[in-house]
């Protein structure tokens, strides 16, 4: 079975295992999705496998309030890049999702690269598995004097509404 | 010498904690072997033949006594006595027990010291030349930008799943000690109208292709490494080949695509990222090259070179061969060679390292720095001090006078200990260099780089050794391919291919008949890597495979 997680609201980075939802989402792949004739009114979101170019289609996915990314494997680090541009280069502000193979202890890097909502194996959240979210307090991209240069802007800056410095993501 | 920030302590021990969490599921059987070999592997922890081996992370080459003394005290512990310095800066650990590994990453965090990304598909620890700070050829001192460049890849949140490995390394002075050419971006310090900056090449690499890296920015304003780092990595961690891992290097990707379209792509993405968030600050310049000030020097005046050379033939070499000049008046920068025979090369017992912490303590501010040809350096020794810290060396084993001669032979660790080697190296080292013992011989025979892998990914450095040797298999028999004429200086040369590879016990004399060959040919003042380029192959190949027509 494949829970959803997310951080239980806009202005918390925290998530509650309660808030793990059931999921069975259907996700339209981008060859289906480029069909549709009104693409903002897609009654599914569309999945990206990483070979796709985000800068070419990006456009056309603009007025989704959901682009899920897929990890065909859990080694593959193509996601994090597309997760990043989305957030930063087009100030992409609604949901980012991870699919595929997600596993918890990549969770906290998923998350500062800008995905905000998770779709995984019921099998992973485990007690001894969410455990390992728990590792992290702050970003590591971190500052040594009191100005904010060498701060880490992978720690959801592209959102202001999440920007609460040094947050993670809590089970 | 940099000290960690409260943040950079938090986070080596929440790794440590993480990873000791990672084993733990990985024992219970809750974490499959192919996630965990994944997870182990980024904190520096091979399986290997006879143990799992542990690499330490020592960035740009940098340790303090303490620091030396905890991998002394590690090394008993944990190990047989012994760590072995690898040609990435880095000690590995060849004997720790898997279930000890947490234990042992505790004991390194309460030194500043980790094993992250020693290992693994992510952005590894930085290097740097190892006399940064006291080279009297420098430009600028290169470790601020290491130490800026360690902090922004460590668990980089977008780079840590990379096609493959990922090294970079930085130079701040014109003669290249940083190999920066065959790293996956080097980076040198260059000035331009009086602003210094970098310039950037990409794409080199040894291993199963070794290829020279392209210079792909020759003008980098300094505020914007990170930013420009980050368009690099991102270029390269969404085009590059995850389909073969032989082809997933950055070094294949800009091949395909070729130099200029690849600093293209480089170019249009960094425009996407410049000026932002991590664009470096002169506040944090400022405060990153304090982390790096000199020590309390005191104003002497230069020794005379004759009281220095007044004793016997050993100690003469020793200073001849083994002490460099140094930046300031009166200082001089010691090499200790960790290529005597009879110890595997770059190897180093716990009792040396003590030894050697005190001797940093007493003599050099209390500071060590690991090269990437496997030796140690105390980098600030007054003139004055050089004899009796020279005694205090001689009596341990660690006064061998030859670096950069023909017996300081750089050599991985080999099918003696390593899983992925076709061969073993370590033997014949020993056997290369038992065969260079007297120093008069060692003398004349002058500089030259012997580098040796016991497989093809060569963490020997065979590509850049004046000659290469690399081990290969045939059909169970262990050979060794011999190449010659590579150059990990600034003027970066590959090594080519001799011919037929020799079986072990005949590599010594191939290698003699090499030396001999130069001998013959060299014109007065000329070195091995200098004789080969203006006489050619044709030479070497005639000696190296005498009675066969060339």
């Amino acid at each position: 079975m494949k829970k959803l997680i997310r951080p239980e609201s806009l202005t918390s980075s925290t998530v509650m295992i309660s808030a793990a939802e059931q999921t069975s989402q259907t996700y339209l792949t981008l060859s289906d999705y480029l069909k549709l004739e009104e693409t903002a009114l897609s009654k599914y979101p569309v999945l990206l496998e990483p070979d796709v170019d985000i800068d070419d289609i990006y456009q056309q996915l603009k007025p989704l309030s959901l682009i899920a990314l897929n990890f065909p494997s859990f080694y593959d680090g193509r996601p994090y890049s597309t997760a990043a541009i989305l957030r930063q280069r087009y100030n992409y502000q609604a949901d980012i999702r991870a699919v595929g193979a997600v596993r918890v202890d990549q969770l906290n890097q998923m998350y500062r690269c800008g995905f905000s909502s998770f779709e995984i194996s019921d099998d992973q959240l485990t007690d001894t598995r969410t455990a390992a979210l728990q590792f992290f307090s702050s970003g590591q991209q971190n500052k040594i004097s009191d100005e904010p240069a060498l701060a880490n802007h992978y720690q959801q800056p592209w959102s202001k509404a999440w920007a609460e410095p040094n947050s993670m993501i809590r089970l | 010498m940099y000290q960690y920030s409260e943040s950079d302590q938090t986070l080596i021990e929440e790794r440590a904690a993480q990873f000791k969490n990672q084993t733990r599921r990985f024992l219970d059987g809750d974490m499959e072997s192919e996630e965990f070999q994944q997870h182990r592997l980024r904190n520096g922890l091979y399986m290997q033949k006879l143990a799992p081996m542990l690499r330490v992370a020592i960035p740009y080459g940098m340790l303090s006594s303490n620091q030396l003394r905890k991998l002394a005290y590690i090394s008993e512990k944990y190990d047989q006595g012994y760590g072995h310095l690898t040609t990435r800066q880095n000690m590995q650990f060849n004997w720790p027990k898997l279930e000890q590994v947490p234990e042992i990453l505790e004991q390194l965090s309460s030194v500043q010291m980790h094993a992250i990304q020693t290992s693994g598909s992510c952005i590894r620890n930085v290097t740097a030349d190892q006399f940064a700070g006291v080279a009297g050829d420098e430009l600028e001192d290169p470790r601020p930008w290491a130490e800026m460049i360690r902090q922004w890849s460590t668990l980089h949140p977008e780079f840590n799943w990379l096609p493959r490995k990922f090294k970079i390394a930085v130079s701040g002075s014109d003669h290249d000690r940083a190999a920066v050419k065959v790293h996956d971006i080097g980076l040198k310090l260059v000035t331009k109208q009086n602003t210094t900056g970098f310039q950037v090449w990409v794409g080199g690499g040894l291993g199963r292709t070794p290829i020279i890296a392209s210079e792909i920015k020759p003008f980098l304003d300094k505020e914007h490494l990170l930013t420009y780092l980050t368009a690099v990595l991102r270029v390269y961690n969404r085009l590059g080949r995850r389909d073969n891992k032989y082809k997933a290097r950055i070094k294949i990707l800009v091949k395909a695509l070729g130099p200029e379209t690849f600093a293209d792509r480089v170019e249009a993405e960094w425009l996407t990222l410049k000026d932002g968030p991590d664009t470096i600050s002169q506040v944090d310049i400022d405060q990153f090259k304090r982390c790096f000030s000199h020590p309390n020097y005191l104003n002497l005046k230069n020794e005379p070179t004759k009281t220095l050379a007044s004793t016997d033939a050993e100690s003469r070499a020793w200073l001849d061969h083994n002490v460099l000049p140094h930046q300031k008046t009166g200082y001089a920068i010691v090499n200790i060679s960790l290529k005597n025979l009879g110890a595997a090369p770059g190897d180093i017992t716990s009792e040396q390292m003590n030894l050697v912490a005190e001797l940093a303590d007493d003599y050099s501010f209390g500071e060590i720095r690991v090269t990437h040809e496997q030796n140690l350096v105390l980098a600030d020794v007054r003139q004055s001090e050089l004899l009796n810290l020279w005694q205090k060396l001689e009596k341990a084993d660690l006064a061998t006078a030859n670096l950069g001669l023909i017996s300081d032979v750089i050599c991985c660790p080999g099918g003696d200990f390593c899983s992925l080697a076709n061969a073993r190296s370590i033997p014949v080292a020993e056997a290369i260099q038992s065969q260079y013992q007297k120093i008069q011989e060692v003398v004349d025979i002058g500089a030259v780089d012997i580098n040796i892998s016991g497989c093809m990914n060569a963490c020997g450095h065979h590509h850049v050794g004046n000659i290469g040797v690399l081990g290969v298999d045939k059909k169970g028999q262990e050979f060794y391919q011999v190449s010659v004429g590579g150059n990990a200086s600034e003027q970066t040369q590959l090594a080519r291919i001799l011919g037929p590879a020799f079986p072990a016990e005949e590599i010594p004399q191939a290698v003699d008949r090499l030396v001999q060959c130069y001998r013959q040919y060299r014109l007065p003042q000329e070195s091995f890597i200098q004789t080969f380029n203006r006489v050619g192959i044709e030479a070497f190949k005639v000696a190296a495979y005498p009675g066969i027509a060339a």
